[in-house]
């Protein structure tokens, strides 16, 4: 996987997470939805956060499924 | 949201490190720092990473993603005080992460890991008298009713004890080097994440310390209830602290023994539970 794409949905999903929380706080969004948003996000964003980490040491191309 | 996540996995790492000190002090060595977990998922992080042949690719990562999933949503339903049930739920979800990540694997020790997972499913036995019992008690499995019968009527730590010793050896059949670690012991190597490396590793390690974050604070809740943040913290650390006592006092038992016990458990706490529905 390339790297620019990992870097996009690390930073995609990062940014709902953060917008979801604040929503949450804020009651523009109501928690149970901003919950189940936040369990479906959590992992691609960990996990995409995870691989960019393991990237600097490999640099270029991430070893992902199908490589 | 998100801030809860990363601050239970935080947490649950720490509260992993605390575990590994106290065995080891138990055990009279000085022990890794109790940060060291923390470190060791970072250091995880950064290491090259990569699936192996041998691996089935799409259960090997997606395992890493469920494990994730599934304590994230246990966490959120904590913090939304929704249903036990469901919570309980999520916890037996987590028999398909062990056994998706040995399976996953090419590792004949990892699959053995596996194989032990399916033999230890009697762990979720004593779960079942635990959630029947509160439910008998309280008359709802809801946290916020739970959390407002223990209002009234006081901790149901007394009113419930063999559901709380129950749900305790359920945690101390999840917690590392416990007496029913048979998925992970170490004649199999790591058992079952024996052949997750890398990232991989480290995401897992950040996982089962939500996991541990998680079933500790539950435990809280439901038995101790309402108690404020910092003695909800003070209450999870000492069952901590408990839970590596038990783990450093206690010989690893050898799959059928442990599945003995904790049918036996299960067994025992079933009696009461008819006691009290027939007789109380």
């Amino acid at each position: 996987m390339k790297r620019h794409y990992v870097q996009l949905i690390a930073i995609i999903s990062g940014i709902l997470l953060i917008v979801l929380s604040v929503a949450g706080h804020q009651d523009i969004v109501q928690v149970p939805v901003a919950a189940v948003l936040s369990i479906v996000l959590a992992p691609v964003f960990l996990i995409s956060v995870g691989l960019l980490f393991s990237a600097e040491v490999i640099d270029g191309d991430i070893p992902f499924m199908g490589y | 949201m998100i801030e809860y996540i990363i601050a239970a996995m935080f947490a649950g790492l720490l509260l992993h490190g605390i575990h590994r000190k106290v065995i080891a002090r138990i055990q009279g060595r000085p022990g890794p720092p109790i940060w060291q977990e923390i470190l060791h998922t970072l250091k995880f992080l950064g290491k090259e990473s990569w699936i192996p042949k041998t691996a089935s690719q799409g259960v090997y990562v997606a395992v890493v993603g469920i494990s994730i999933a599934i304590w994230t949503a246990a966490l959120m339903l904590l913090i939304t005080q929704e249903s036990l049930l469901l919570l309980f739920a999520l916890y037996v979800l987590h028999k398909i992460v062990e056994h998706g990540i040995g399976l996953a694997s090419g590792s004949p020790y990892a699959k053995f890991g596996a194989i032990r997972s399916v033999v230890s499913a009697a762990s979720e036995l004593p779960l079942l008298s635990s959630v029947a019992l509160i439910y008998l008690i309280t008359g709802s499995l809801m946290l916020r009713d739970i959390e407002a019968y223990q209002a009234i009527n006081g901790p149901l730590l007394i009113v419930a004890f063999p559901a709380a010793v129950a749900l305790y050896l359920v945690i101390l059949s999840k917690i590392h080097y416990g007496p029913f670690s048979i998925v992970e012991a170490k004649e199999i190597v790591s058992g079952y994440w024996t052949e997750h490396f890398g990232v991989w590793r480290g995401l897992m390690n950040a996982a089962f310390g939500l996991k541990t974050f998680v079933l500790l604070y539950t435990f809280v809740v439901v038995f101790i209830g309402p108690i404020g943040l910092p003695l909800t913290l003070l209450a999870i650390l000492i069952l901590m602290i408990t839970l590596s006592f038990v783990c450093a006092a206690t010989p690893m038992l050898s799959p059928y023994d442990s599945v003995t016990v904790q049918t036996l458990t299960t067994g025992l706490i079933a009696i009461y539970i008819i006691y009290l529905g027939v007789f109380a």
